[in-house]
């Protein structure tokens, strides 16, 4: 594993769940190479997340979400793609 | 109609071969197939829940296991009152008081006539009669996932050892399309129960509630010495046989069976087993909170018991300071599979 | 009240809430303080190009085309204003601001009348402008271009345009608003020979020119015209040196001083010249990439195999002492940045569809190589690293997994999807390398593409459309048709139902496939929608074709042109059809899922359990089943998509199959074939709010299912009988990529999430 030194950055690692991320490489893989569709891509967001910040956006300045191909910040979205955002399905393992 | 073009269709998947078919058709009563499991065993995993539990622990977090029959479960958020249920029962146990439906549980025989009627599923039957072939069939479904990082199936509850004979069906019929099988168990049973189950089984795990027997039985209703003995006859049948692998884990309910000198005794338990064992603390997650009203029980769980990570941290740290044998972990999904102990006599 | 009316703004207030404080991320202070200047500034337009091409269109009245494009190609460049921000170290800004937007004024002029007042204030994509900006566009540029347009002379040229622009059942406004789009450079080859070595090229060519041969009519324009822009873009980097010294004098710090003058260097020597080092790769690829966003009014300028093309000038680097890790991740940043700095600009009804200003830019990682071993290096996981310090929305990193593609990099792809940007995506190399092999190919050909090409070229444009680099060209995200629509069609004997917004309600809009009640089978029903289906494909490929023809005769792009393979030495423009491979216009579909579902239900309600009669339901339709939820519970009840249920499974894979096979017949004007896709973004929003109640028991106007994803809330067995359901459908036969989106708990891979 690649590793960097970037004393000045303001990302910090999360605690990863071993099992949650195993599991979450195993779906993709077998979904892409041996199920043989072509691409995925994850909200690997909280619900209550996007919730909270169809509330108080201004909380949320950054936040971003897949919304196709491509990502954009939640608070730049109009409501109804917002809502159609959070009405998709969230699967917890 | 017109012909369709070329259909993709699914072959093979699914289809059990006819020399494992099952012996005798023991059905199983089961509350529900979970797939996409990852704390109970390695990989990606199915669960069946088996439904039925000879304990009564006052934290239960699923009391859908707890009745070994079908049930009618209400979740009154998604009733809209038409009534629908109440013309139907044919026992008139149904009647709208309030902003609800009350179901006489006396009454009940939860035919499913409610259940069938109500459209915006309110009203659900919990508990399904499935074949073990059913069963496997539904399992093997997830087979291509399985395959990266040893999934498999895991068969939990409920207890399910009170289904002993549909269980060894299930995981005998499992082991026949070479899925990695795993038990989760109470080990309140004979052990005779237990034994038969084994040699299909890759992992066991079972639970150590509380390692005091009057606190055991003011916690789940039943004194502990006979899981006490299980887990003993089940760490020599491991050391023996050389499998299954057994990982004791050890459910935290903060205030009920964490103090200090519940996890000393608990540390000295394992070392009295005198073998390398796989000790997995599990914090307490209070899902089933809505699952008690909706099949009429009074909740048993008494305010906030979630478990906070200092405190388990403590309880690690206590296991592995008195029982040297303890590989220990917290949590389902921090159980490193590739390094765990396998039984042998110390 | 006064939150919900908020809400109803979202896109301004967004981005007022995104003030440059909020944004300070990165992995360095430069880097952090370069993400504050691009979060600082609100999106704006610069009119700079409109007036070069006002300017140079004006003045040659009459001439061929090529050349005044060409020529207005070459002033833009010229004299863009070569701006240098503080921090900075890649040199390259499309406008005269931050975040700013170059109007493409000879494609947007027919809507921008309409548009202008409500340009600073509108719901979606709000830009700024200068008043006096404003002003000139609405005296000079737009009465000048306002009918020269591919829309304007589109609409003359057509029979039914608003009714290709507006029904909501099938619509091709997202390919009139957006030619010169949808392009994998050939950066390879740029960076080993610079812009020079093109120039070169067509030297040697041009000399070849014979007057006196029919053939080469209008070559001697293209490459006085590639001449002209070739030594535009050289002189744009010898501005941008200029302007590095003379901040460099001014400059009091010794250590930005120092950078400036090497920036100066730099751009000195690339990207006229090939390139050294990484630092100069860096710089020919930004500058590349910007130009070309100038070039074209569209979207999904894409960077390609980043990781690939970059690693020899990176391992040198290492290896001699010049760069370390943390430095080229940090130049990594300050690209992503930039790409991020260019929104897109497009009309209030576009953006309605695409809103969130993103001109879906793509950078790849992994893969395999030429020969079939693993690609990656070290730069696939700088490249993934460097969006997690930096995030940013562009550009779209995904990763190309092959069963040999390392865990290492699959985990640290996966690290990268735990911080909830949605990056990167993930690619099954072996079928969209499939997808290649038969694109723009129609139903038994082959693409001209070998294997190699595709491995070492190959990778997604835009969102997920399979291209290769330098060898491609055509736009690939053209025409939609509405499958909740067609379902519509079939059960009102092709009339689109009153009470819809957008071209026709209550009018004939499809074959009259017959009442519905007097269906006698599911076969009748079944074949009702494939005739609607079929109908709608051909109609929309009979208006893009059209569009098509325009695009080449007067939609040149030099910059594409000289960056893609063989195009010089042709003497064509690529846009006219000398790429090695021409695809689309292509087809994609929006609301698989409500398809699939609706013929399932009336399947097995109607004709099966007979359980709902067709007339309960047509009626329970038209009311939007309004007193009739009963009769909706039920619908909701049916198998649904992706469930892994064989039942519904089969349907959508028939129906999937279906229509690829329809847009795959589907001729162009440049000789290629239609490919088929699943990818359309946001606009199933959009699409669903002119769709009418559907049998799936969707009401109304609510969305449709996005992408070729399962309806929402109806997968309800887990990502993995969504995937098995998923895995069913062929995707060969969709040439032109699907897209796949899934929901996982984050709280499920991460227990502590660092803000």
């Amino acid at each position: 594993m690649l590793t960097l030194d970037t004393p000045e950055s303001t990302y910090r690692e999360p605690e990863y769940n071993p099992a949650g991320i195993r599991s979450f490489m195993n779906l993709v893989r077998t979904t892409l190479n041996d199920h043989g569709v072509e691409h995925i891509q994850f909200n690997t967001l909280n619900k209550e997340t996007l919730v909270d910040a169809q509330a108080h956006p201004e909380k949320y300045p950054t936040l971003m979400v897949r919304v196709a191909g491509y990502s954009v910040y939640f608070t730049d979205l109009g409501r109804r793609v917002q809502d159609d955002v959070i009405s998709r399905t969230e699967h917890r393992f | 109609m017109r012909p369709p073009p070329v259909l993709v269709r699914r072959t093979g998947l699914n289809r059990i071969p006819t020399e494992s078919v099952p012996r005798q058709p023991t059905k199983a009563m089961v509350f529900d197939i979970s797939r996409y499991m990852i704390e109970d065993g390695p990989g990606i995993r199915t669960n069946v829940f088996f439904k039925g539990c000879p304990l009564r622990c006052v934290w239960c977090s699923n009391p859908f296991g707890l009745s070994p029959r079908q049930e009618v479960a209400y979740n009154h958020r998604k009733c809209t009152l038409c009534g629908a249920c109440v013309g139907v029962c044919p026992e008139n146990a149904c009647s709208i008081e309030g902003d609800r439906v009350v179901t006489d549980r006396q009454r009940c025989t939860a035919c499913g006539k409610c259940a069938g009627a109500c459209l915006t599923h309110a009203r659900v039957i919990v508990g399904t009669e499935y074949s073990p072939l059913e069963i496997v069939e539904r399992v093997n479904e997830d087979a291509t996932f399985y395959r990266r990082g040893g999934g498999g199936v895991t068969l939990s509850g409920g207890e399910v050892l009170m289904q002993a004979d549909a269980a060894l069906e299930v995981l005998r019929l499992a082991r026949g399309l070479m899925l990695h099988t795993a038990i989760e168990t109470s080990a309140h049973a004979q052990w005779e129960r237990l034994e038969l189950l084994l040699p299909y089984c890759d992992i066991v795990f079972v639970d150590l509630k509380h390692v005091d027997s009057e606190r055991h039985r003011c916690l789940t209703g039943w004194s502990n010495e006979l899981i006490l003995e299980n887990i003993r006859r089940l760490v020599d049948y491991s050391a023996s046989h050389a499998s299954p692998v057994v990982v004791l884990r050890l459910p935290v309910i903060p205030g009920l069976n964490d103090d200090e000198s519940t996890m000393s005794e608990t540390a000295r338990f394992i070392a009295s087993l005198r073998t390398a064992i796989a000790v997995n603390i599990l914090p307490y997650h209070n899902l089933g909170i809505t699952k008690y009203e909706m099949v009429g029980l009074e909740s048993t769980i008494d305010g906030d018991l979630d478990a906070d990570a200092a405190g388990l941290q403590r309880y690690c740290d206590h296991i592995r300071a008195l029982a040297a044998n303890a590989v220990c972990s917290i949590g389902g999904g921090e159980i490193d599979y590739d390094r765990l102990p396998k039984s042998s006599k110390a | 009240m006064q939150e919900s009316a908020a809400h109803e703004v979202g896109s301004r207030l967004g981005m007022e809430w995104r003030d440059g404080k909020s944004a300070e991320v990165g992995s360095t202070r430069r880097i952090q303080q370069l993400n504050r200047l691009l979060h600082s500034n609100r999106p704006s337009v610069d009119i700079h190009r409109t007036r070069c091409f006002t300017r140079v269109f004006q003045a040659t009245e009459g001439e061929p085309y090529i050349r005044r494009r060409y020529k207005a190609c070459a002033e833009t460049y010229r004299t863009l204003e070569p701006v240098i921000y503080e921090h900075e170290q890649l040199a390259g800004w499309q406008g005269n601001r931050i975040r700013c937007e170059q109007i493409n004024i000879e494609m947007h002029a027919d809507w921008l009348e309409g548009d202008l007042d409500q340009m600073r204030v509108r719901q979606f994509d709000p830009f700024e402008i200068d008043d006096d900006d404003l002003q000139e566009l609405r005296d000079v540029h737009i009465p000048y271009w306002r009918d020269k347009t591919l829309t304007a002379v589109w609409a003359k040229q057509v029979l039914e345009p608003l009714k290709m622009v507006s029904s909501g059942i099938a619509d091709c406004v997202n390919y009139l608003g957006s030619a010169g789009s949808h392009f994998i450079p050939d950066y390879g080859h740029l960076l080993a020979t610079g812009y020079k070595g093109t120039y070169d090229m067509a030297v040697e060519r041009a000399a070849a020119v014979d007057p006196a041969n029919p053939d080469d009519i209008g070559k001697r324009d293209f490459y006085s015209g590639i001449f002209e822009v070739l030594e535009a873009i050289r002189t744009l980097a010898g501005r941008y040196a200029a302007e590095a010294r003379r901040l460099a004098e001014t400059e009091t710090g010794p250590e930005r001083q120092a950078e400036l003058l090497e920036m100066a260097e730099v751009m000195d020597r690339v990207p006229w010249n090939p390139a050294r080092t990484f630092r100069e790769a860096i710089q020919t690829v930004w500058l590349t990439e910007m130009l070309l966003s100038i070039e074209g009014a569209g979207p999904s300028l894409t960077f390609g195999r980043f990781d690939q093309y970059m690693y020899p000038y990176y391992e040198r680097d290492i290896a001699e002492g010049r760069l370390t890790p943390e430095k080229a991740m940090e130049l990594i940043e300050e690209m992503y940045i930039k790409t991020t700095n260019i929104p897109w600009f497009q009309s209030s009804q576009l953006a309605y569809y695409f809103g969130g200003y993103y001109r879906f830019p793509h950078l790849g990682v992994g893969g395999l190589t030429k020969l079939g071993r693993d690609a990656s290096n070290e730069l696939s996981y700088l490249c993934l690293r460097a969006m997690r310090h930096v995030r940013t929305t562009g550009p779209t990193v995904s990763l190309y997994l092959h069963q040999k593609t390392p865990d290492e990099l699959l985990l640290e792809a996966a690290k990268l999807s735990v911080e909830g940007m949605g990056h990167p995506s993930y690619f099954d190399v072996e079928t969209y390398s499939r997808m290649l092999e038969y694109r723009g190919a129609g139903l038994n050909g082959k693409s001209p593409y070998t294997r190699e090409q595709i491995l070492e070229l190959g990778s997604p444009i835009g969102c997920v459309e399979p291209g290769v680099a330098g060898l491609q060209y055509g736009h690939t995200d053209s025409g939609i048709v509405n499958l909740g629509a067609v379902v519509s069609l079939a059960l009102n004997n092709g009339v689109k139902p009153a009470g819809l917004p957008g071209w026709g309600p209550g009018e004939v809009a499809g074959p009259q496939t017959g009442d519905p009640r007097n269906f006698a089978t599911y076969g009748d029903f079944h074949d009702a929608v494939l005739t609607q289906l079929e109908h709608a494909i051909r109609e929309l490929h009979a208006h893009m074709i059209v569009a098509e023809k325009i695009i080449t005769e007067q939609h040149q792009i030099p910059l594409f042109t000289a960056l893609s393979r063989g195009c010089i030495e042709k003497g064509v423009d690529v846009a006219a059809g000398s790429a090695v491979c021409n695809v689309g216009p292509t087809i994609q579909c929006v609301g698989l899922a409500d398809m699939a579902n609706s013929m399932a239900a009336v399947k097995k309600l109607v004709y099966e359990d007979r359980t709902v009669t067709m007339d309960e339901l047509c009626t329970a339709l038209d009311a939007d089943f309004n007193g009739h939820e009963e009769l909706r519970l039920k619908l909701r009840d049916a198998p649904k998509y992706g469930n892994n249920d064989d039942y519904v499974d089969d349907i959508a894979a028939e129906v999937f199959q279906f229509f690829a096979d329809e847009v795959r017949a589907q001729r162009c004007y440049r000789g290629n074939y239609s490919d088929p896709a699943v990818q359309m973004v946001q606009a199933n929003v959009g699409f669903g709010e002119m769709t009418w109640a559907t049998p799936s028991g969707r009401h109304a106007m609510r969305p449709l299912a996005d992408t070729m994803s399962a309806e929402q809330q109806t997968d309800v067995n887990g990502p993995t009988a969504a995937s098995l359901s998923y895995g069913k459908l062929n995707f060969s036969a969709f040439t032109n990529g699907t897209l796949l989106n899934m929901w996982i708990s984050r709280s499920e891979l991460a227990r502590v999430i660092a803000d």
